[in-house]
């Protein structure tokens, strides 16, 4: 905090002589960032605009253009009775199949980041460092190599295709990035303090729970939006492990545009892409702010 | 409230041996200064004490207690460090309590001992901050109150000064001096700085390289060191040094140098030392006389190098023969750089060593 009020004065002071406005190296950086808001921004604007056309206005082809009277039951509908091959109920059960699995998992794929970080940072045992760069490297090994051996396992332990085994792959999953933001993070709190907890008694879980824990809220809700938006957005785990009961969100979306009876329904489509993407797209809205700040003190106190 | 026994104690972290073969006994009540430079194993071995560092060997006793492998909670011990270490989440009377609520006090009686540390360390209208605001001198004084609170058998202190400034240095330094002479426990004090041992210490050990050097009362440590080490850590501005032979005179040994040949005659050798003997002779500031009544017959002609006044003395740096050597004056003295002076040294009161084992004579 100090250091931050400093160099803000810093940058008061410097910017007195009055600097010309524009410059060409300015104009350049709001180029650029013109640019590649434009790039970002216009693919959500066709979306949005095209989920409110008719299937007239659609099949008109104008890209860009308003829809005369925006079309807002495209989205009810969307929710609630596009059909998925036989069943006509929208996407709503996959909303709530999302729901239903990304609170648990972005719970305790969080929880057990930051307790495996703990343990790691301060409860220095044997082999430690060792299991920590074992799951380093699972971090560096694409996922989609797993897939198979993982099904194997499930199948053998009989749950496979249920709520337990999708849960279960988003928090093996989550494990090697999550522990390694909180072991950062413990890294360089100051081992006195967890000495100062011991010689007070504290033991594993009291010095975890209330002290270690409550000191990482930064890292806790960083750890959070992640876990949230990576668990909401997957698709390929769902897919694989959920079983058709679970299939999260993702996959009833990609079921409702790939079904096909006669003619290509866009505007559908893209109403239940923007519902499906509405959680993420609210949890950056709201809290970007931590999530740079987040990232930014994990990443430079590593 | 209870003694310490360190019985040849060997501490080895990673492959290093950090501590060898060391002793030391800590009376009951007593408040033992450990002093030396950094990297000299003090801050391992009280962190061994309060059972942070594993023991090669030897065994660590409190009370009549073995806690040599005990867990650092079962020690009985409060504990102070350097950069506080106060929870960051919790507020003064919380942080201050939260032993207590470990150790599943009573709520009354943890008011109550909270309170009481609270009143002796004037934390009353902090209780309710958290350590980040805080000033320095404050989130220290909670750090000491947090071990106040535990009741231990004996207080660790582990550079608990050092990240403060000066004049707070030296406030703390008083309370925690009273703080002794109020509740009577035994307290162990790791620091670098010759100022606090010599100002709390009933005993300074001074380390070097993991091993004791000498134990003793303030006043022993400074005007009786045991060797050349000890003698240049304690002292402001250092021992002059002067190195020469002993040679014999009418009266006994002399001291011939090449600045200055002296008689030994009032000094307490332990032993008689043998003529020829290479030693150093160390004398304190205070114990170099200096005067301005200088003649051409004088022996000892010197020039002054430079004075640094320091209100209520100055330091005179004076050259002789290409040897430069400080003496203590009191605020009256007139002189400049350039001066000749004469000079003489308190010689019952300085010390001799051997110039090879660097031990006291």
């Amino acid at each position: 905090m100090n250091t931050n009020t400093n160099v803000a004065n810093q940058a008061m002071r410097a910017a007195r002589p009055r600097r010309a406005l524009v410059t060409p190296a300015r104009i350049g950086i709001y180029a650029f960032l013109l640019v590649s808001s434009a790039f970002f921004l216009l693919p959500l604007y066709v979306m949005v605009v095209t989920s409110l056309k008719t299937s007239d206005e659609v099949r008109k082809a104008v890209l860009f253009a308003w829809p005369a009277v925006p079309q807002f039951s495209n989205w009810v509908e969307a929710w609630s009775s596009a059909c998925i091959a036989l069943a006509c109920e929208g996407i709503q059960g996959g909303f709530w199949n999302s729901v239903r699995l990304v609170i648990p998992a972005t719970v305790l794929s969080v929880f057990l980041g930051a307790l495996n970080g703990y343990a790691l940072s301060f409860w220095r045992s044997k082999w430690g460092d060792f299991l920590f760069a074992i799951m380093l490297l699972g971090a560096f090994v694409p996922f989609q190599v797993m897939i198979y051996p993982l099904v194997a396992w499930f199948r053998l332990g009989g749950f496979y295709n249920t709520y337990w085994a999708i849960l279960l792959v988003h928090c093996i999953f989550g494990m090697p990035v999550l522990t390694l933001l909180f072991r950062n993070y413990y890294v360089a709190v100051p081992t006195e303090l967890f000495k100062a907890a011991r010689i007070d008694g504290g033991g594993f879980w009291r010095i975890f729970f209330q002290l270690m824990l409550p000191m990482a809220t930064p890292m806790l809700i960083v750890a959070t939006i992640l876990q949230l938006t990576g668990i909401w957005n997957d698709y390929l785990f769902g897919l694989i492990f959920a079983g058709k009961d679970n299939h999260p969100m993702t996959v009833q979306l990609n079921n409702l545009v790939n079904t096909t009876f006669g003619e290509r329904r866009y505007h559908i489509d893209m109403a239940a892409t923007i519902l499906t993407s509405l959680v993420p797209l609210l949890v950056y809205f709201f809290s970007g702010r931590w999530f740079v700040r987040g990232i930014a003190a994990g990443a430079v106190k590593g | 409230m209870a003694s310490v026994n360190i019985e040849s104690l060997d501490i080895v972290l990673g492959n290093v041996p950090i501590l060898k073969d060391m002793s030391l006994s800590i009376a009951d009540g007593e408040f033992l200064v450990l002093l030396g430079p950094s990297g000299c194993g003090k801050s391992t071995l009280l962190h061994t004490l309060a059972g942070f560092n594993d023991v090669a060997s030897g065994s660590i006793r409190i009370g009549d207690r073995d806690v040599t492998w005990a867990d650092p909670k079962d020690r009985e011990i409060g504990m102070v460090f350097q950069s506080y270490a106060l929870y960051p989440t919790m507020n003064v009377e919380r942080n201050m309590s939260f032993g207590l609520r470990v150790a599943g006090v009573a709520n009354d009686e943890i008011e109550k001992r909270v309170a009481r540390a609270a009143a002796m360390l004037h934390l009353g209208e902090l209780l309710k901050r958290r350590p980040a605001q805080l000033s320095g001198g404050q989130r220290q004084r909670v750090a000491i109150g947090r071990a106040l609170v535990r009741d231990a058998k004996v207080y660790l202190f582990d550079e608990p000064l050092s990240n403060l400034d000066a004049k707070l240095r030296a406030e703390l330094r008083r309370e925690l001096k009273q703080l002794h002479l109020t509740l009577g426990a035994t307290m162990i004090y790791v620091t670098h700085d010759q100022v606090e041992a010599m100002t709390l210490a009933d005993r300074i050990a001074v380390m070097k390289n993991g091993e004791i050097q000498q134990v003793g009362t303030p006043d022993e440590i400074y005007m009786r060191p045991i060797n050349l080490f000890v003698a240049g850590f304690l002292g402001s501005p250092t021992m002059n040094i002067l190195r020469g032979k002993i040679g014999r005179g009418g009266a006994g040994p002399r001291f011939e140098g090449a600045v200055l040949a002296t008689d030994l005659a009032g000094y307490p050798f332990r032993e008689a030392p043998a003529e020829g003997r290479e030693v150093v002779l160390g004398v304190r500031p205070e114990q170099v006389r200096i005067s301005r009544e200088v003649s051409a017959a004088t022996p000892n002609a010197a020039k002054v190098a430079i004075v640094e006044p320091l209100g209520p003395q100055k330091i005179v740096w004076f050259e002789c023969q290409g040897v430069l050597l400080s003496s203590i004056v009191d605020d009256q003295w007139v002189g400049a750089p350039g001066d000749a002076v004469a000079f003489g040294f308190d010689l019952p009161r300085a010390s001799v060593f051997d110039a090879k084992s660097e031990a006291r004579l």
